[in-house]
């Protein structure tokens, strides 16, 4: 996994207004949500952090913590949409003019 | 401070809230009086009847509310075997994660999953709003948030002589009343007995949708915290001045808290002996006449309002399909 801090704009900026790709480790909401909560002490100590980290960012900025929000904007960096390709340009141009009267 | 006299000694099964072979009430704690107060029958179905709504919103509260005290309790007692500040928090975090119970609380995608089979019209006081708010997540930000922001608490938590501090105290205390002549207990539950000022209160966790005025006003007319300044005076063995209540305002963006004291005279305590008194009488009067009227001016906020809708002739049906029937509500039973 990468480690390189990734600016995401919008975010709450609990981690400097960057998420890298190891940060669901250390997040409480991920961890919160696990499927089985068999969480480790070190995993408590990371949900405790960041909850800190997040009341602090809630009380300075005013900005609400929205943890969902979060993981699902990291969920679209990490499975990033595919480009359409030469053959998907084309098909959706043929889509628009079918859909056209031109008649009118 | 000594309050053996006072607590059962073990959390078995409790004795009944009535008198043998009636359902006249001589145990109260303060659903038993609100419900009384509010409406007959309601009282019968959730006090006498035990009733609850099969509703999983109700349940999610219920489990929440539990573990949020849990959560608090806990840093409580590592507070008072002499951890730290950041040891308690820590100490009360892992103990939370590993109640069995914190797992069945939801998560997101489990709310999500509940509003694709919610019907709005068959909201009735806890909603799947209220739930939205209670996840694992939500249980720990609201727990650690608090204990952050109550880091420097000016008010101290009392240690009773075990050792142990006075925090989930179950309580009843056997009150004398002129022209009663059966025994009355008060009963209840105090999350934390506190020393504020030099004086000793009763501290009591609230959650809510928001901190405002109007909420804490509230709890200067509420019986619930005479009820409790009067326990704490006997189970401290020194006058309370009255309840001091924690605001948890549960918001999907953050959690905001309050703390408002309420005091009580010697005249509200008295006044609240007239109200128990009154109670008893309304349990007397109900049980002998049989007839548990409805007080329709009290259904805003009620959880039987759909069946006390039905006819009379289909209510038994829908109680049965849409309610489910625990051992009931009994004061006496040790938290």
């Amino acid at each position: 996994m990468s480690s390189t801090p990734i600016p995401v704009e919008g975010l709450s900026p609990h981690d400097d207004n960057t998420i890298t790709q190891e940060t669901p480790q250390l997040d409480a909401y991920a961890l919160l949500t696990k499927p089985t909560l068999d969480l480790s002490d070190a995993e408590v100590d990371a949900i405790i952090t960041n909850l800190q980290k997040r009341r602090k960012v809630y009380l300075d900025t005013g900005k609400a913590d929205a943890p969902a929000k979060e993981a699902a904007a990291r969920k679209a960096l990490a499975e990033p949409k595919a480009k359409p390709t030469a053959a998907d340009k084309k098909a959706n141009t043929a889509a628009l003019l079918d859909s056209i009267d031109w008649k009118l | 401070m000594s309050m053996d006299h006072i607590l059962p000694a073990s959390a078995e099964k409790p004795d009944s809230q009535f008198l043998p072979g009636t359902s006249v009430q001589y145990a109260w704690d303060s659903t038993s009086l609100t419900n009384i107060l509010s409406c007959p029958r309601r009282y019968k179905l959730s006090i006498i009847g035990g009733y609850v709504p099969r509703n999983p919103n109700f349940a999610i509260a219920l489990v929440f509310g539990i573990l949020q005290h849990k959560g608090l309790e806990f840093y409580h007692v590592a507070k008072s075997k002499g951890a730290t500040h950041d040891e308690a928090v820590r100490d009360a975090c892992i103990r939370l994660a590993a109640e069995p119970a914190t797992a069945t609380l939801p998560t997101d995608e489990d709310i999500d999953q509940l509003k694709e089979a919610h019907d709005p019209d068959e909201d009735d006081g806890i909603t799947l709003r209220n739930s939205r708010v209670r996840t694992r997540y939500y249980l720990f930000r609201a727990v650690v948030w608090y204990l952050e922001h109550y880091r420097e608490d000016p008010a101290e938590t009392i240690i009773l002589t075990s050792g142990k501090p006075a925090v989930e105290l179950s309580f009843r205390v056997p009150i004398e009343l002129d022209g009663v002549d059966h025994p009355i207990i008060l009963c209840g539950h105090i999350d934390r007995g506190m020393k504020f000022n030099g004086s000793i209160y009763a501290g009591d966790y609230k959650t809510t949708k928001a901190i405002s005025r109007q909420f804490f006003d509230g709890f200067d007319l509420s019986h619930q915290m005479t009820g409790y300044t009067i326990a704490s005076s006997v189970i401290f063995d020194e006058p309370a001045r009255g309840a001091i209540i924690d605001g948890i305002a549960l918001q999907v963006g953050g959690v905001k808290f309050g703390r408002h004291v309420t005091t009580r005279s010697q005249g509200q305590v008295r006044e609240y002996f007239d109200l128990l008194k009154y109670a008893n009488q309304l349990a007397v009067s109900f049980y002998e006449r049989d007839f548990y009227p409805m007080n329709t001016a009290s259904c805003y906020f009620c959880d039987f309002k759909q069946l006390c809708r039905q006819p009379p002739e289909y209510r038994d049906s829908y109680l049965k399909l849409n309610f489910e029937q625990k051992r009931g509500w009994n004061p006496l039973e040790n938290r």
